[in-house]
């Protein structure tokens, strides 16, 4: 997808079988000067080669005789001798080519041919004696520490969390103000652990108990509820392991879901490690991972099977993004092709060869992993026995990177915003290095529990914190609060079917073991993707997803404005609390506003709001026209009612995790 | 000229965008990259020294496989026989004059045909060889210039006018896609690549599935009064008023949620609005452009691109087997498929040009291959046949271009700086039809369209930290032939 050599056909052959001397011909392109200061081989000098020169000159290959893959093979010169005089760009036949004979050759030999800047890039590097540093230095393609690290906790008794955040505060001169109330608190960690908004009466309870752990004891709770952990991450688990009930590929079996298999093992709370075995080394159900996505018809070398299996492993579980080096040696990080293969043949039956942007190198692969220091794979095992030792060295507590990928994304999940961003790139730098390995080690010391480290997050005084209503996206990034977070599209959908009874139709999975509070839910993500979802976020996943886009968008607002699909939800929920099952319990026009804000918004509304909302389901013109007798009218204004549902959940309020 | 820093490395990210890029990827925001300039150039100048002879797009999409024997480049004609061997018919129809000396259509085109004058044939367009036939992976490629699978979700090519170039009228969505079913075969596969993918979804299509109701997209929802839907949005404010701000989410985020909200409104109120309505036409002018859906669509493209869109995409519509997919009776229902086509594409011409506006404005036409009776792929490069072919046409509808044929197609372009009254490229006269001489690819094709709009082939946008190019790795040339 990326740059790679354009296709030319011959290159210096030509020149070279006409017996052209070189030294006696000048460019009929004007030749550009050298560019000025030192030159940078791996960044400069080396894309350019790889761009126009390799598909005949690279990867082994020697049209004319003449090869590029090192300095000494430049130097070897070509069938007709030397093609670059060390410290003299101007009469060198290399730079003559570039530019054009006139005798009509040109190098490459079609299309535009390099431009100046280029020209003078690689007059430079021959004026300078033409230098060949593959290598980066450290600074910029900076490597992060592989092995876990134990930091030590600074004093106190407070939460772990909290006495690593505490110097931090210092060093940044934060004062952290007071955490959420109550009812915000709950509301959070009712969304991040279950997916739902918290019932009245649970709102009322924890408003009312004095413990003094009572927060951690609800954290504690909510993360016992199995079936609704399990409902609310099959979410996040299908955007990043990219698995949905439809989609492209499974119409002619080029893809399987995973969908059983994810839903138990979340249920079941299977510790991280065993939970990525299986899906490196696919047990019934789990085969769909590492199987990919496959069209019919030829496919890019980058984008097979066994290339897909290495990419996601790589950004899923170790926050490496190889899909730079799955097709040449990345430019933007320090993999390689070479590395990228070795993952790749792990997952391949055959012996692969390095393709390097679609052209064959002739060099064969041999399986490997990425952190050679955490051991070998061994090539003679069957594709099998590869698959599980790559399982157990991804895995392996001695390999740090494993863990903290996880926790650094939980972390984000739940306070908007990473320790070491971007996401899939773990090399960065965390803004808390300290707070990154703690998590990762007590993730590992808690037997690779992730309920266990969203616990710890959650009951920490820092996700607390009031939002932080002052990020603008400033750089560099200070905490000072959990960013709002937005209702995802199933967090949206299930509350208004929470609200009004009216759960998701056509369900595409059944639970096991359905506990009884949940019998009647249809959870959103159980359904196929709509117009509405899509708008709000839900991807298509036909690639890894590991955040979402979060920002309101127009073609968003009028989905929610004028689509069909929301307005056919709203008539439902219409439907449902003027007939279902709530009806019942709810005896005035009064109830049925009293009941909408307590689910939808976890309070009661305050008298402006009342008076709208009543003269919205009484049917009356005008917030005015309400009189004291309003509450306890029964005949509801079914367009009414949809307008009021409809108004209260665009509103922030409702569509923020605040 | 390319810049210094052409090749993208880390050093150069670090240095220029670093800031910009963690902000922009706050805001889900994909930086842009101008030929890997370092800084974003603002939407409305022309990037580099491109001088951009069109403002809008509108792409006419003969979705299933348009044979271009069939079509625009007939070869010779074998009327039907019982009997006869298939590898005589080249072209099951007679050809006829265009308004272009020399060059002629196959018949059933004659309106198209007459405005010839004012466009360019491209006889020598040839689809990528993906190793398999299947209209939606070809389709895909064609619209994002990309083959399927890929490790990011790549932009339509309308997304990426939308994002690199913006609204031209700001109550107006800037990318439309009319005619296109999500529901049908390969809908999921279709679904994939109509959508804005990295570039998020602010620039995604508006999708208008069927143009005779397309005021319903731009309406209340159905069985809302206007009052009702104003009453709606006037709650909707008194109650964020209401809202105690201050505890439910920063300024910013609050902003920009109203904001969206805003522009959704301001586009439903707007008179931008009317422009879907196709009622507002006059009874003759609907008419002459009423053979179906794509018919209207073509109208409606018209009245879009009055009103401001910037990209529109109108589809004949590819659903397996229907429209240009034939498998079988292919010369019968081409009857049918041109009569769809030709009357509305020339009226849309006409008509923009009456308005002043054709000249701004870039119609293309165009199709995933082509089709032939005996080749499925193309020569040398074969694949295997989806349909069955007799040895000899006993029944009419065996009679028509049935196998898929990606070697040689045709692409018409009209206005927006295309070179007018011009055919470009030539294919033989005996099967398999092949071009002679270079073809056109699809990066080359989109690098033109491109170029036209004032867009470098190498434009790029970052995603995950890598760049990603409008053009297949940023290697589209522009055909400079087919601009005047």
């Amino acid at each position: 997808m990326f740059r790679r050599p354009y296709l030319f056909l011959l290159l210096l052959g030509m020149g070279v079988g006409m017996g052209v001397v070189a030294a006696a011909l000048s460019g009929i392109r004007e030749m550009p000067p050298a560019l000025e200061g030192p030159v940078d081989f791996a960044h400069e000098v080396h894309p350019i080669l790889a761009e126009h020169c390799y598909q005949c000159h690279g990867g082994g290959r020697d049209r004319a005789g003449f090869n590029m893959d090192s300095r000494e093979a430049i130097l070897a010169g070509a069938d007709i001798g030397d093609v670059v005089l060390p410290g003299n760009s101007a009469e060198s036949y290399m730079v003559q080519l570039l530019l054009g004979t006139e005798d009509g050759l040109q190098m490459p030999p079609s299309g535009p041919g390099l431009s100046d800047e280029e020209i003078s890039t690689l007059r430079a590097w021959i004026d300078q004696d033409l230098p060949w540093t593959l290598e980066v230095d450290a600074v910029e393609f900076a490597d992060s520490l592989l092995e876990p690290r134990r930091p030590e906790l600074p004093e106190g008794d407070g939460h772990p969390i909290d006495r690593l955040m505490a110097p931090y505060y210092e060093e940044h001169g934060i004062e952290p103000p007071e955490p959420v109330s109550d009812r915000a608190f709950a509301r959070r960690v009712h969304y991040d652990i279950i997916g739902l908004p918290p019932s009245p009466e649970i709102l009322e309870q924890f408003e009312a108990d004095d413990h003094p752990e009572k927060r951690a004891r609800l954290v504690q709770s909510l993360l016992q509820d199995n079936q609704g952990y399990a409902e609310h991450w099959m979410t996040f688990w299908n955007d990043a392991l990219r698995n949905d009930f439809q989609g492209v590929g499974y119409i002619d079996g080029g893809r399987m879901h995973i969908t059983n298999w994810l839903y138990n093992a979340l249920y079941h709370n299977l510790p991280y490690d065993q939970f990525v075995t299986q899906l490196i080394v696919p047990t019934t159900g789990s085969e769909g991972f590492v199987k990919g996505i496959v069209w019919r018809g030829a496919t890019n070398a980058s984008q097979l099977p066994h290339m897909q299996a290495a990419q996601n492993v790589s950004q899923v579980f170790l926050g490496v993004n190889m899909k730079c080096a799955s097709c040449h040696d990345s430019f933007t990080n320090q993999w390689t092709l070479e590395e990228a293969y070795g993952m790749a043949s792990i997952f391949s039956e055959e012996t692969l060869e390095l393709i390097r942007c679609d052209s064959p190198t002739g060099q064969t692969s041999t399986p490997s992993f990425l952190f050679p220091n955490l051991g070998e794979i061994d090539p003679n095992l069957s594709r099998q026995g590869r698959q599980m030792q790559l399982a157990r060295l991804v895995t392996d507590p001695e390999n740090g990177r494993f863990a903290r990928t996880m926790v650094n994304r939980l972390f984000s999940v739940f306070m908007g915003r990473a320790l070491v961003e971007p996401l899939d790139d773990l090399d960065a730098d965390p803004w808390h290095s300290d707070l990154l390995d703690w998590l990762a080690i007590d993730f590992v010391d808690h037997g690779y529990d992730i309920r266990h480290t969203i616990g710890q997050i959650l009951s920490s005084e820092a996700y607390q914190l009031p939002v932080d209503r002052l990020y603008d996206a400033e750089e560099p990034y200070v905490f000072r609060g959990p960013l709002p977070r937005r209702l995802s599209a199933e967090q949206f959908i299930d509350t208004m079917s929470v609200i009004t009874g009216a759960w998701g139709e056509e369900p595409r999975y059944h639970p096991p073991h359905q506990q009884e509070a949940y019998a009647d839910m249809v959870r959103t993500w159980r359904t196929v993707n709509n117009p509405l979802m899509t708008a709000l976020g839900r991807p298509a996943r036909d690639q890894v997803t590991l955040r979402r886009e979060k920002d309101p968008t127009t073609l968003q607002a009028l989905e929610l404005t004028n689509g069909e699909t929301f307005a056919q939800l709203l008539e439902r929920g219409v439907e449902s609390l003027a007939e279902g099952a709530l009806a019942a319990e709810l005896n005035s026009n009064g109830d049925v506003v009293t009941h909408i804000y307590a689910h939808g918004l976890g309070r009661a509304p305050t008298e402006t709001e009342e008076r709208l909302a009543m003269a919205l389901i009484n049917g009356e013109e005008d917030a005015a026209d309400v009189d004291s007798e309003g509450a306890d009218a029964t005949e509801v204004d079914r367009d009414g009612l949809a307008d009021l549902l409809w108004v209260l959940s665009m509103l922030p309020e409702f569509q923020y995790l605040y | 000229m390319r810049n210094r820093s052409s090749h993208y490395s880390r050093r150069d990210f670090l240095k220029y965008t670093s800031a910009a890029t963690l902000a922009a990827m706050a805001a889900s925001e994909p930086i842009q990259r101008w030929g890997q300039a370092e800084a974003q150039q603002p939407l409305d100048r022309a990037p580099q020294n491109i001088t951009p002879s069109a403002d809008t797009v509108i792409l006419l999409w003969m979705g299933g496989g348009m044979a271009h024997t069939e079509t625009f480049d007939p070869k010779h004609y074998e009327p039907f026989e019982p009997g006869m061997s298939p590898d005589k018919v080249l072209s099951t129809f007679p050809s006829i004059p265009t308004a272009i000396d020399g060059c002629r259509f196959s018949e059933g085109l004659k309106n198209i045909a007459s405005v010839m004058d004012r466009g360019t044939l491209v006889r020598n367009y040839r689809a990528d060889d993906l190793g398999f036939i299947l209209h939606s992976r070809h389709q895909y490629q064609w619209h994002t210039g990309y083959a399927p699978p890929l490790t990011v979700a790549a932009p339509h090519i309308g997304a990426v006018i939308a994002r690199t170039l913006g609204k031209r009228h700001p109550d107006m969505p800037a990318f439309v896609d009319i005619g296109q079913r999500f529901d049908v075969g390969e809908g999921e596969e279709l679904k994939a690549f109509h959508t804005a993918g990295f570039l998020g979804s602010e620039h995604a299509p508006f999708f208008v599935p069927n143009p005779e109701d397309a005021m319903s997209t731009v309406q209340p929802p159905a069985g809302m009064t206007p009052g009702r839907f104003v009453n709606r949005e006037k709650h909707f404010r008194e109650l964020v008023k209401q809202s105690p701000l201050g505890e439910f989410g920063s300024d910013y985020q609050q902003e920009s949620l109203l904001r969206s909200m805003d522009n959704a409104h301001q586009l439903l109120n707007s008179p931008a609005a009317q422009a879907f309505d196709l009622s507002q036409e006059p009874k003759e002018v609907y008419d002459t452009y009423n053979t179906g859906r794509f018919g209207l669509g073509c109208l409606l493209a018209r009245r879009l691109t009055e009103a401001g869109a910037r990209f529109i995409e109108v589809t004949t519509e590819y659903i397996p087997f229907e429209y240009w997919d034939t498998h079988e009776n292919g010369h019968e229902r081409l009857v049918g498929m041109k009569k769809t086509i030709d009357q509305p594409i020339a009226q849309l011409v006409k008509d923009l040009e009456a308005r002043g506006l054709l000249d701004r404005t870039l119609i293309v036409l165009a199709s995933e291959f082509s089709r032939d009776m005996l080749m499925e792929g193309r020569p040398g490069q074969a694949v295997r046949d989806q349909v069955e072919v007799p040895d000899r046409l006993t029944s009419i509808e065996h009679y028509g271009m049935h196998r898929h044929f990606t070697d040689a197609g045709c692409v018409l372009l009209f206005g927006g700086g295309a070179k007018k009254g011009h055919v470009h490229g030539v294919t033989q006269d005996e099967r398999p039809c092949r071009i002679i001489g270079d073809p056109i690819m699809i990066s080359d094709l989109h690098a033109t369209i491109y170029h036209a709009l004032g867009i470098p082939a190498d434009l790029s946008y970052e995603v995950e930290q890598r760049p990603f190019y409008v053009t297949k790795d940023g290697y589209g040339r522009p055909v400079m032939d087919l601009l005047a």
